[in-house]
């Protein structure tokens, strides 16, 4: 038998998986060793079936195996795997609803005291009566003529400050500003501090302190909760800062 | 088509995991991982894209294990549900835009191998080098997808010829002669770097790029 090149390219593949009859085989063999050329083509397959059985050819990215049992092991429902489910639940539900808890006894406790710019009626005697347009935002000292250029004046109001306070509405930058001073010039001008006869008896808040600490005398009659009337924090004598604050009111 | 049924270790493992004894699923599947991961490299010529099918498929084998029949070898279904997975992304990616122009070639018409000098040996360090095995995977990927995918199962992956055309769906016939041809192809495109003087003098010289 007698094979030619084309027919040698033909069966190469076979005769390197070893699925050749002998008599092909011996006469492909017989060719390969006259033939420079098949030599060639034999040789280069066979390399390239051995260099692309090597293992390090092509590697498992890292972190493939343990990426695809981790992701086996959350979609199999074993039982181990069910008890651990329920104690999360569990876990869950307890802290979602100690959360719910905390924050409703954290909404009854006493605010926080802000800062002036937090609360910016800081100062307004809540008894003073005060002019509220219901589109509108502020309240004014009755007469301001903003109120009836910007908040439509048909449905302005007169309400105590503390109700306007409480319904949302924040002071007049223009007119209370300038109320408030005039107040603070009439008792001897706002750099003095304010007699006792104004304020109450002084009671510093802890936050008096945070906000002045250079100035903050102590006295015997310091409190530690913050003011409940949440229009003042009482300062020391010395504070100058003090004039502002006109809530004579507060009890506490 | 004539194929070994699954082993007896393997089918009793299975039977296992149907009862419930989930665990056991990894360790079946462990020693065909990197078949699996290979198989989608092939089809996807995309490292990520790979990853993300190869786990799918193993998380649909075991989802699926009842629907395993033992009449082939667990490895092969594996490998058969990895090359469905693989060619729904394909579809999904418009893959075909993309395949090299070599598939318009007539599977059945003779290929004349090139004329090359001998490429007699290769030194088994050759694999150690990056830049060769990058050559050799640039290379394999630029095969047309019906040859890649014959090559991989049956040279890379080690499967048996029957078993790669149980797994692609395909006749013996046709494997033996994709993978003439593929394994043609790639002495053709190799040749030429790693056979004259890989190591003897500059890889990427002038003139001596394969490409």
């Amino acid at each position: 038998m007698v094979v030619n090149c084309e027919q040698v390219w033909q069966e190469i593949s076979n005769y390197l998986e070893g699925e050749v009859g002998p008599e092909l085989r011996a006469a492909m063999e017989e060719h390969i060793r006259q033939c420079r050329r098949c030599t060639a083509v034999l040789d280069g397959t066979r390399n390239v079936v051995h260099l692309y059985a090597d293992d390090r050819l092509l590697e498992l990215p890292a972190g493939f195996s343990a990426r695809w049992q981790r992701n086996l092991a959350k979609s199999m429902p074993g039982p181990r795997g069910t008890a651990f489910g329920w104690l999360i639940a569990v876990a869950a539900l307890a802290l979602v609803s100690g959360s719910f808890a905390l924050a409703r006894f954290e909404s009854h406790a006493p605010a926080a005291m802000r800062s002036d710019h937090a609360e910016p009626w800081v100062g307004v005697p809540p008894e003073m009566m005060v002019e509220i347009a219901t589109d509108g935002k502020t309240f004014h000292v009755p007469g301001c003529r903003f109120i009836h250029e910007h908040e439509g004046g048909g449905n302005v109001r007169k309400v105590t400050a503390a109700e306007a306070i409480r319904e949302g509405y924040v002071p007049c930058v223009r007119c209370l500003r300038k109320y408030l001073n005039r107040q603070a010039a009439s008792l001897g001008g706002w750099q003095k501090p304010l007699e006792a006869s104004i304020m109450p008896p002084l009671q510093p808040h802890r936050a008096a302190k945070n906000r002045h600490p250079g100035r903050f005398r102590a006295t015997s009659s310091f409190s530690s909760r913050p003011c409940p009337c949440r229009l003042s924090s009482y300062h020391p004598a010395s504070c100058r800062r003090v004039s502002y604050r006109l809530s004579s009111s507060c009890s506490s | 088509m004539v194929e070994k049924p699954a082993d007896d270790s393997e089918q009793s493992l299975i039977t296992r995991i149907c009862n419930g004894e989930s665990s056991l699923f990894a360790e079946l599947v462990k020693p065909y991982e990197r078949r699996v991961y290979v198989t989608a490299l092939a089809l996807l010529r995309n490292e990520a894209d790979a990853q993300d099918v190869a786990q799918e498929a193993i998380l649909k084998a075991f989802a699926n294990l009842r629907q395993f029949r033992g009449e082939s070898r667990f490895s092969t279904w594996l490998v058969q549900i990895t090359v469905n997975e693989a060619r729904m992304r394909q579809r999904k990616q418009h893959a075909e835009l993309f395949e090299p122009m070599v598939e318009a070639q007539d599977e059945e018409g003779a290929y004349t191998p090139k004329d090359f000098a001998d490429w007699r040996e290769i030194p088994s360090e050759a694999l150690e080098r990056r830049e060769v095995r990058a050559l050799l995977v640039k290379a394999l990927a630029s095969l047309g997808q019906k040859y890649r995918e014959v090559f991989l199962l049956r040279d890379v992956d080690q499967m048996s010829i029957e078993e790669t055309a149980a797994a692609l769906n395909i006749s013996i016939a046709s494997v033996k002669t994709r993978l003439l041809r593929a394994r043609l192809m790639l002495r053709d495109l190799l040749a030429p770097a790693l056979a004259d003087g890989w190591f003897s003098r500059a890889p990427f010289g002038k003139g001596s790029k394969p490409w």
